[in-house]
């Protein structure tokens, strides 16, 4: 119970990061690779913010915005620059690299003893259970994991619905035409190099809160923390897709998060059954490389975009 | 209305492939007017209408829209004065959005785009009556993707949300040529309407003599990446299909002359030597 409670919270706050990942490779038809920074930056930004005393709410803004800003740098690199889009994220992931060392001051800050956005929430759930753990469904449950679910579920359900509320306005209908032809935008008046660069910043932002609560969540930061990751989200969004769907943007939006939600069983449970941790990152990219492989072999159409 | 002075664009200067699609091309197109354009294939048609919308800058020259000097605006602010429909049928709209998305989109057609919802229920009323005025049933798939629509029908919302938003320029680029003839003929019937209905200032490149005959009240003929000939008046009504196949026949005997004599001047040169 435990284990299945902790990996549908990480699943929540991962599931931040699939929507990002959702907006650059769905939306923008734009295959960005910064998230593996992004996301380490945002949980360096918010770990070096909290160290220094800050609010933890403050802080995980603080990875929103550093991320964003890591995609702002992306999309300048495609648009201003004409750097090919897989490389301007190539350059930015591996400069972000050494950033977070730096914001860091070194390659780990720990959480445990700090204030957290997790910490206030599990204060209560653990007032009202009268304990650290509380017996769940005949189950042992602890109430920091509690916390992450609660936690992790209200932000990602505040950012989907916002998301879902701004693709449906003027710049938000731009944005999506924008990554499906961006011939025909130019002729009715839209700069597309701008739009796609303000996408890559709202998918990055995405990326680096998720690496911000993810921090959070687990109790540490570390430089390595965004090896990967990318697939990972993928997967994600990938499962979602083939599970739920993608008949409208809320389907497709609910998909992901749930993708994200998924893929975090499937790993708890895989390594339950004895898997090896250190083949985990193979298997996901095998998974990943078939899914995207699979339909066109299967001569289907749609199943693995990317 | 549109005055473009001496445009001149090489695509790759110095290299091999190097290609001067616009050589000094010089044309206005009067406010009302419905100019047609002609030319056999490379003369540069569809390089005067992408340096008109501003797809790239011209190497020299200039270019005046309503007025307005665009020779060195981007193409996406030329967009509030230009409306545009290319040959490929699927390059004007946007695949994943809907019919009436699409229309909201160019509704806004230069125009700032913020956080105001794109399809207000106001709006859907006069979508639905613009898409219904091209007689192809689509009103009753407003909420579909537009992808799931065959290339006609494609073009045809194109065309109106070329519209949409009156522009001062309308530019149409053999927006028929990739059509089945019947689809082609909606589109035509479509063009008229809508350019006639909005008194429309409008620069069309076709390769149909019929059509050249038919429409429009001036006619352009390019060559060689400049303007050969103009129509207009009483000249351009009385001109017939054939005469203008003529006229190409003229024009490609001329390139076939002119290559032949640079042959034998190349060869004079070289034996002489
Ligand atoms: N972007 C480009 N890069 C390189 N060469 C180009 C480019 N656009 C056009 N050209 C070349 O410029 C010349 C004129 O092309 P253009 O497309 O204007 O001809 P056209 O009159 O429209 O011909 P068609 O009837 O075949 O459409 C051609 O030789 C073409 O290959
Ligand atoms: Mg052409």
């Amino acid at each position: 119970m435990s284990i299945l409670l902790s990996s549908l919270g990480l699943g929540l706050v991962l599931a931040l990061l699939a929507v990002g990942i959702f907006i650059s490779f769905r939306v923008l038809r734009f295959a960005d690779v910064t998230v593996d920074g992004s996301f380490a930056l945002g949980g360096a930004a918010a770990a070096a913010t909290i160290a220094a005393g800050g609010d933890p709410w403050l802080a995980t803004a603080v990875g929103l915005l550093a991320g964003a800003a890591a995609g702002a740098v992306t999309g300048a690199l495609h648009v201003l620059l004409r750097i090919d889009g897989l490389l301007s994220g190539i350059i930015v992931m591996t400069a972000l690299y050494s950033v977070n060392l730096r914001v860091m001051g070194r390659s780990n800050i720990p959480l445990v003893d700090q204030p957290t956005v997790v910490r206030l929430p599990q204060r209560i759930l653990e007032r009202l259970a009268g304990g650290e753990q509380a017996e769940w469904f005949g189950r042992s449950v602890s109430m920091s994991d509690a916390a992450v679910f609660v936690v992790g579920l209200f932000v990602v359900s505040v950012a989907a619905v916002l998301l879902r509320l701004f693709l449906a306005t003027n710049l938000g209908g731009a944005m999506r035409a924008t990554g499906d032809n961006p011939t025909m935008m130019q002729s009715l008046g839209v700069p597309t190099g701008a739009v796609l660069t303000l996408g890559l910043a709202l998918a990055n932002a995405l990326a680096g809160a998720a690496g911000a609560m993810f921090a959070q969540a687990v109790g540490f930061a570390d430089a390595q923390m965004g090896v990967g990751i990318l697939v990972t989200g993928l997967a994600s969004v990938i499962i979602g897709e083939n599970l739920v769907g993608r008949s409208s943007l809320g389907v497709s939006l609910t998909a992901v998060v749930l993708g994200s939600v998924i893929f975090r069983l499937l790993v708890a449970i895989a390594l339950r059954v004895g898997l090896d941790p250190n083949d985990l990152k193979l298997i996901t990219a095998v998974f990943v490389a078939a899914a995207l492989a699979l339909p066109r072999l299967l001569g289907r159409k749609g199943v693995g975009r990317a | 209305m549109l005055d473009v002075t001496g445009i001149s664009k090489t695509f790759n200067p110095g290299q091999e492939t190097e290609v001067r699609a616009l050589v000094d091309a010089t044309l206005t197109v009067p406010t009302g007017s419905w100019t047609i354009v002609i030319g056999g294939n490379g003369s540069g048609k569809s390089s005067l209408l992408n340096a008109v919308a501003g797809s790239f800058m011209v190497d020299s020259g200039s270019i005046a829209i309503d007025g307005t000097d665009v020779t060195r605006l981007p193409q996406w602010r030329r967009a509030t004065l230009v409306g545009r429909v290319f040959q490929d049928p699927f390059a004007g709209t946007s695949p994943a959005l809907t019919v009436a998305e699409n229309l909201a989109l160019a509704a806004r057609r230069g125009l700032f785009r913020g956080l105001g919802p794109l399809l207000r229920s106001r709006d859907r009323v006069g979508f639905r009556d613009r898409v219904a005025s091209l007689g192809l049933g689509l009103e009753n798939r407003m909420d579909q993707v537009i992808g799931s629509l065959s290339g006609g029908q494609r073009q045809s919302l194109t065309l109106l949300m070329a519209t949409l938003r009156t522009p001062a320029l309308l530019l149409l680029d053999e927006h028929t040529a990739a059509l089945d003839p019947k689809s082609a003929e909606l589109v035509i019937a479509a063009t008229r309407r809508l350019i006639d209905a909005n008194r429309l200032t409008a620069l069309m490149v076709t390769h149909s003599m019929q059509q050249a005959a038919d429409l429009g009240d001036r006619l352009v003929v390019m060559h060689r990446g400049g303007v050969e000939r103009v129509y207009e008046g009483a000249a351009k009504s009385r001109l017939r299909p054939d005469q203008l196949t003529e006229l190409f026949a003229e024009l490609r005997m001329q390139d076939r002359i002119d290559t032949a004599t640079a042959g034998m001047l190349a060869e004079a040169y070289i034996e002489a030597r």
